[in-house]
């Protein structure tokens, strides 16, 4: 049996040096792949840690992929033939799995459009958090409910995003119904007034007071006004409720929706059609 | 002394000093520690504690304006409704810019408490600075112990006229001096002016005043540039 084996050896020794030499590169391309992507991952480059890492994942791929297409050829196998049907099962796999593909490159899009990044404050669609990790298939947000959401990369893409962290500034805009019978001017005079007593509205670009429209129960202004994004809730809260007392206080009056009846009396006749 | 509210004070159970209507109050809350609020104009706004287990007493100084409740590195200064410079012409002004209160305790900074403060944005929302904001309105009725003279030379290095109407300065490189009087003065600012959207601002370490008769350099200034990219 032992003598037997030996004679094979003998007789097929070229062969085993063709294997060994495959599995030799295909060792030596992984770790070369590991040895190329380490500085990738340790590198302090100006852009996002997703992106070196998943740059890394991809040489270290790349890497791998080139020693088996070499070990293959030291064996002998034919790489015309097998990139044939790689292409063939690439068609059949891509078909199968659409889905996941869609999502694969949703990721990379987002990851090298740099849409959002790890801790930006956003809305997609119509879910407002932050973000806690893009990744290669989804990306995961924390809702301000405190709730993780995980949502496939190919929805994030075709979803309108809205990035907050990436303003220094926001406007702020505020609808305020004031009396017909009050005086627009002092109103306005009040509302600017408020704005600019309130360190944190910018002064820059000026705040808009606009007469919007004359509504049913009061003339209705806008106020437009930017504020520093990291304290645009607080500051627009603390604005909308400065401005209501200013306007009390001046006798300007925020009145309630309204309607004015006229009773249809025989004895005294109204105006309107009778 | 015209600012004689400046100085070093013995910390006691309640210090209440007056700077030119600000009001800034030092109260001890235990054997350590002291509460610091500052009222002015019908407003109370408290600045937080103060840690002081050995220091017997505080120094109040004034001190170039700083972000405040937004951390900023610029300052952006309104001139008015601007000012015409033809090509190679050159222009010097002295606007006011409110000043900050420097507490030191044994000559170290440990708090700076802003005066009068506003914002602005200088260029797009997503991609410009906030910067602290002055302004005319901003500064009248200032006293004189809480804003400082700076002085801007503006020189037009373009082909064509540009209006200048405001100057955004880096707010590190600004250094106060006192003068004669015990009243605050800045250092200054050189813009130069490339065309209508780009202009290089610097501060520079001489005084905003003339003449030499400064009594004391409070924080010394440095050199340091800001390209105004998004129009002037």
């Amino acid at each position: 049996m032992l003598e037997e084996l030996a004679e094979w050896a003998r007789e097929n020794v070229h062969v085993i040096y063709r294997y060994l030499a495959a599995a030799a590169v295909i060792a030596a391309s992984y770790y070369a792949g590991r040895q190329l992507s380490k500085p990738i991952y340790r590198a302090r480059a100006e852009v996002k840690p997703e992106v070196l890492h998943n740059i890394a994942r991809l040489v270290r791929l790349a890497a791998i992929l080139i020693g088996i297409a070499v070990a293959l050829s030291i064996v002998g196998i034919d790489l015309g033939g097998l990139l044939l049907a790689a292409g063939f099962t690439g068609l059949v796999i891509g078909l199968a799995a659409q889905q996941t593909l869609s999502n694969l490159f949703a990721g990379l899009t987002l990851i090298f459009e740099d849409r959002i990044r790890v801790g930006d404050s956003v809305r997609v669609g119509d879910d407002w958090g932050m973000v806690e990790s893009v990744g290669i298939m989804s990306t995961k947000i924390r809702l301000w409910s405190g709730e993780v959401l995980t949502i496939p990369n190919s929805v994030v893409v075709s979803s309108p995003i809205y990035n907050f962290s990436r303003s220094v500034a926001r406007r702020a805009e505020v609808s305020i119904g004031i009396s017909y019978t009050s005086d627009i001017g002092k109103a306005v005079e009040v509302i600017r007034s408020v704005l600019w007593e309130n360190e944190l509205v910018l002064a820059e670009p000026e705040p808009m007071v606009i007469v919007d429209s004359l509504g049913e129960s009061s003339v209705n202004l806008k106020v437009l006004f930017w504020l520093p994004a990291q304290e645009f809730w607080t500051v627009r809260r603390e604005v909308i409720a400065d401005l209501k007392r200013a306007l009390e206080s001046s006798g300007i009056e925020i009145p309630y929706p309204q309607r004015v009846v006229w009773i249809k009396s025989s004895a005294t006749p109204g105006p309107g059609p009778s | 002394m015209l600012c004689h509210a400046y100085g070093e004070y013995e910390l006691e159970d309640l210090n209440v000093v007056d700077i030119g209507g600000y009001s800034l109050s030092i109260s001890r809350t235990s054997q350590s520690s002291y509460r610091l609020l500052l009222r002015y104009g019908g407003t109370e706004v408290s600045l937080g504690y103060l840690g002081l287990s050995s220091a017997r007493s505080v120094e109040l100084v004034p001190h170039p304006p700083v972000g405040g409740r937004i951390s900023v590195m610029y300052l952006m200064v309104r001139l008015g409704e601007g000012i015409t410079v033809p090509p190679g012409e050159s222009v010097t002004m002295v606007t006011q810019v409110p000043v900050d209160i420097g507490i030191y305790v044994r000559g170290a900074l440990v708090k700076v408490v802003p005066t009068r403060v506003k914002y602005a944005l200088y260029g797009p929302s997503d991609m410009g600075e906030l910067c602290r904001y002055v302004s005319e309105a901003l500064v009248n009725g200032l006293h004189r112990c809480l804003r400082a003279p700076l002085r801007v030379s503006l020189s037009n290095a373009s082909r064509s006229t540009v209006n200048v109407s405001r100057v955004v300065v880096p707010l590190r490189g600004l250094g106060l001096y006192l003068n004669e009087e015990g009243a605050p003065v800045l250092t200054s600012v050189r813009v130069s002016v490339r065309s209508q959207t780009y202009a290089e601002v610097v501060t520079e370490l001489t005084p905003s005043e003339e003449g030499g008769g400064f009594t004391k350099l409070v924080v010394p200034p440095s050199q340091e540039s800001y390209a105004m990219i998004y129009g002037l």
